[in-house]
């Protein structure tokens, strides 16, 4: 995740390696250390060489697995990464350290503990913890077989591992709630159902005072009209004016009876609303039968989504070739890999489709449970009514009762399993008949029937009329607020949710561009000229809702996608390096090293040639090691360019011995000859000096610019002592006199014996160390010739490239150590 | 990268912190929003029960 949990200090500073040893871990034997103090490597390796336990360790050592081992599950990782020629005793490291950041320097060791292999960290500092889980996001290591990886996940997918790494499935889940949120409020306002409690409530008022009043004043008005007769000295300006009212009239009637008669037209109103509403109940729950039918005949279609992330990581298995034998493989059926992941493909889609139904059915579910649920709630508000239980409402309860039973039957169904294997009633067994609101006879009968008895008090009517006219007037009052409160919220969150989506779609959409400019970029500088113009990533999906990335590109004028339509294997992989190198740019913020291991293997030499080029110009401040088995570009591309930028070379051997390691620097070369010529161990000496002489050799004919015969690369590199002296020589004779009479030390290394039978790289000749001592010293002097000794001089080799032209001399670069040179 | 692209964090802490700003979005719900989110509260439950109590309480 982008720099969401380290502090400021900690981003501040850039992550480069002072260096690395690794001991014990796969090829490396022996103790193998990389100095390198923040400065990139290039590093040349045969094939089995075990140049790869390099980026095994750092893989490793980074995140606690290493990708093209842990992905086979035969493997046992921690026993893999041991170096099969240790004993039980022997523990396995990798240790880093950084440079300016000595603090989070660790070694990470394998070892034996009670029979099992046991990982150990050095460093338990919480700066290192955080280090470590914060480069564990981060894009530090390519290897050539991972280089397609993006372009062949599910377009979802790639979605998916664009958004987590930028934290995107947050703003995701978010965008969710506010979604959830906004549906909520208009599941709401369509179960309140305020239309038809309004019309219920206009139908009172039309009823009690001829009028369908909207207005206070109107009300007040007409009200004001019924009670002139009676001249009680009150006129209505307010609602407490109309309490005052009925307070008066309550003296003058029954008030037993009024109660009865405000009960029973309150139930009665209770049950012309759900009268009202018996059609939209029923269709609402034929809606929800509906689906509930149509997913419970095919439960297995939503028991499948179940096995979606199975199917996800078979398709990754095969994508990632981690299976490659024509065959199922889990059931070994044969079958062509590419039709095997066209089934899966197919099978994700129906099970997206499945997806779709049931959130369908889940919002249909969800709507029939609250509106079932209001309905008993308005129902209960009669039952729990003390004056249902007197005699004369026996049969008021009994149809209120039972009406409460058959509603929650119609809540019982909406909370039913799909897939339990039980089918919910159809919706004519459950919907509300006429008969069930026969009782409602009963109490229009007994309304009339005291209706009756208040025409002989018309004080009695005016209480009743002017009582349920306020009540209904409050009522629709009261559904105007709460339909406005809940249509206020949810136009307030639909205008959030839509800003959501448009800053969402911004944010994503504005990072995607950058990074398509990036990959573009990227692949246009190594595959200049090409008939392939501005690769992008672009999303695919509605408006609201992103469901996933694709790559797109001009092929001829003309948009292509997949780029593997006309993409050679070659293209695809340079695609990745640059979808790679994008990443780098674009999350690593505290590391600034990557490591790319044989990414070239696929690449033509003109397209190697330009990733160098491409790695060189612009990722010149990152810190590379950079491994290659290929030794054309390593020695006559990547080397000499590399020298020129300052990075260092070396070469990966493995012997049988030693198992992977490094060929020695010649400083290091030297410090060991010296060393055990002064301790008296010469044995196996001879190569070493032979090595040392020739590397003398090799920078003294570059500077003199000697002549030798031409050789193919290889041959060219490992041209003998004796070639290389009898180039040097030719030269020296034909352009310095001063030279010339230097040559008694080259000729006695020439005529030495010890050259003679160390000339061949594998000689297990051994000398005496009185002869070996008097050859190293011959070799040393030589080296003095053409080598300034003035500790000041910053080109100490005597070079044509440092040629005196007016005094025809050739020199040093301080131009203490110089001779004449007629330039022929 | 250019400076300009954000995280998805980023993204949401803008967004959340000027929820206020949004024409025609009630006060109180904005508030309510940003209140939960800074919380590490926004769920659909948690809003849906806000909702409820902001309808309760508001007497107009």
């Amino acid at each position: 995740m982008l720099k969401m949990n380290f502090n400021n200090y900690e981003m501040a500073i850039k992550t480069k390696i002072n260096g690395i040893t690794i001991k014990g871990i796969r090829g490396a034997k022996d103790s193998m250390e990389l100095p390198l103090k923040g400065k990139s490597i290039v590093l040349y390796g045969d094939n089995g060489t075990g140049k790869s336990s390099i980026s095994d360790a750092l893989e490793w050592f980074y995140t606690n697995r290493v990708s093209h081992l842990s992905s086979n599950s035969e493997i046992d990782l921690k026993d893999a990464l041991r170096n099969s020629g240790l004993s039980k005793d022997d523990v396995s490291e990798v240790k880093v350290s950084f440079v300016k950041e000595t603090d989070i320097d660790c070694s990470k060791t394998l070892f034996y503990k009670r029979d099992n292999l046991t990982t150990d960290f050095s460093n338990s500092s919480d700066d290192f913890k955080k280090y470590l889980e914060l480069s564990k996001e981060e894009n530090l290591l390519l290897r050539y077989q991972y280089l397609t990886d993006f372009i062949d996940n599910t377009k979802s997918d790639k979605l998916k591992y664009l958004s987590d790494i930028i934290g995107f499935s947050e703003v995701t889940k978010k965008k969710e709630v506010l979604k959830k949120s906004y549906n909520s409020i208009k599941t709401e306002i369509k179960n309140q159902n305020f239309e038809a409690q309004t019309n219920i409530q206009k139908g009172t008022l039309i009823e009690k005072l001829g009028a369908a009043i909207s207005q206070e004043e109107n009300l007040f008005e007409k009200i004001n009209e019924k009670i002139k007769p009676l001249k009680t000295g009150i006129e209505i300006k307010k609602f407490e004016d109309i309490d005052k009212v009925l307070a008066y009239l309550k003296n003058a009637t029954n008030n037993k009876l009024n109660k009865e008669l405000a009960f029973l037209e309150k139930a009665n109103t209770v049950l012309d609303t759900l009268k009202s509403e018996v059609e939209f109940i029923d269709s609402e729950y034929t809606k929800y039968f509906d689906e509930f039918e149509l997913i419970a005949n095919d439960v297995e279609s939503i028991m499948q989504t179940f096995l979606g992330e199975l199917l996800k990581t078979g398709d990754t298995v095969l994508a990632k070739k981690y299976h490659k034998t024509d065959n199922c493989p889990l059931c070994l059926q044969p079958k062509s890999i590419e039709e095997l992941r066209a089934e899966i493909a197919i099978r994700l889609k129906e099970i997206e489709e499945s997806s779709k139904k049931k959130a369908s059915f889940d919002k249909a579910k969800q709507l029939v449970n609250s509106i079932t649920i209001e309905r008993i709630k308005r129902l209960e508000t009669v039952l729990l009514d003390p004056l249902v239980e007197i005699e004369e409402s026996k049969l008021i309860k009994k149809g209120f009762t039972d009406l409460k039973e058959k509603i929650t039957e119609y809540q019982k169904a909406s909370v039913e399993r799909v897939t339990s294997g039980n089918k919910i009633p159809k919706a004519e067994t459950l919907k509300l008949l006429t008969s069930d609101f026969e009782f409602q006879k009963a109490i229009a009968s007994r309304i009339k029937q005291i209706q009756e008895i208040f025409k002989k008090d018309n004080s009695a009517v005016l209480y009743s009329n002017i009582s349920a006219s306020k009540d209904a007037f409050l009522k629709i009052k009261l559904f105007e607020k709460q339909k406005a409160k809940l249509e206020k919220q949810r136009k307030s969150l639909e205008i959030i949710y839509n800003e959501f989506v448009k800053v969402q779609k911004e944010g994503l959409e504005n990072f995607i561009t950058n990074f398509s400019g990036k990959i573009n970029e990227y692949y246009q500088y190594m595959n200049p000229d090409e008939p392939f113009q501005e690769i992008k990533i672009v999303t695919i999906g509605d408006e609201d809702e992103l469901n996933g990335i694709t790559i797109e590109y001009k092929y001829n004028g003309t948009w292509v996608s997949p780029p593997q339509k006309y993409f050679s294997e070659s293209h695809l992989n340079c695609f990745g390096l640059s979808f790679f190198l994008a990443s780098v740019n674009a999350f690593n913020d505290k590391n600034e090293f990557i490591l790319l291991d044989d990414v070239i293997s696929s690449f033509d030499s003109n397209h190697r040639k330009r990733f160098a080029e491409l790695i060189f110009e612009k990722f010149s401040k990152y810190q590379i090691i950079l491994l290659t088995h290929e030794a054309d570009w390593f020695t006559n591309f990547v080397s000499p360019l590399a020298k020129k930028k300052g990075w260092l070379i070396n070469e990966i051997k493995w012997t049988e011995d030693k198992g992977t390691h490094l060929e020695e620097e010649p400083s290091d070369l030297r410090e060991r000859i010296e060393t055990s010529l002064a301790d008296s161990k010469i044995d196996n000496l001879g190569n070493p000096i032979r090595r040392y002489l020739e590397h003398s050799l090799k920078e003294i004919a570059l500077n003199i610019e000697a002549k030798l015969s031409f050789q193919y690369n290889d041959s060219n590199e490992h041209r003998m002592p004796y070639v290389l002296i009898m180039g040097i020589k030719s030269e020296i004779k034909k352009c310095s006199t001063e030279l010339k009479a230097k040559f008694p030390v080259i000729d006695r290394i020439e005529s030495s014996a010890i050259l003679g039978n160390i000339s061949s790289h594998d000689n297990p000749f051994n000398p005496k160390i009185g002869d070996l001592k008097a050859f190293w010293a011959d070799i040393l002097e030589l080296e003095k010739i053409f080598i300034c000794e003035q500790s000041d001089c910053k080109r100490p080799m005597v070079s044509l490239k440092n040629y005196d032209t007016v005094a025809k001399k050739i020199r040093c670069g301080c131009d203490q150590t110089k001779y004449d040179w007629n330039k022929k | 990268m250019a400076e300009n692209v954000k995280s998805g964090k980023e993204i949401l802490d803008d967004f959340f912190n000027g929820i206020e700003t949004i024409e025609n979005v009630d006060g109180d719900i904005a508030q309510m929003l940003k209140r939960l989110y800074q919380e590490d509260k926004l769920t659909d439950t948690n809003v849906k029960n806000e909702l409820q109590q902001l309808r309760d309480g508001d007497k107009d």
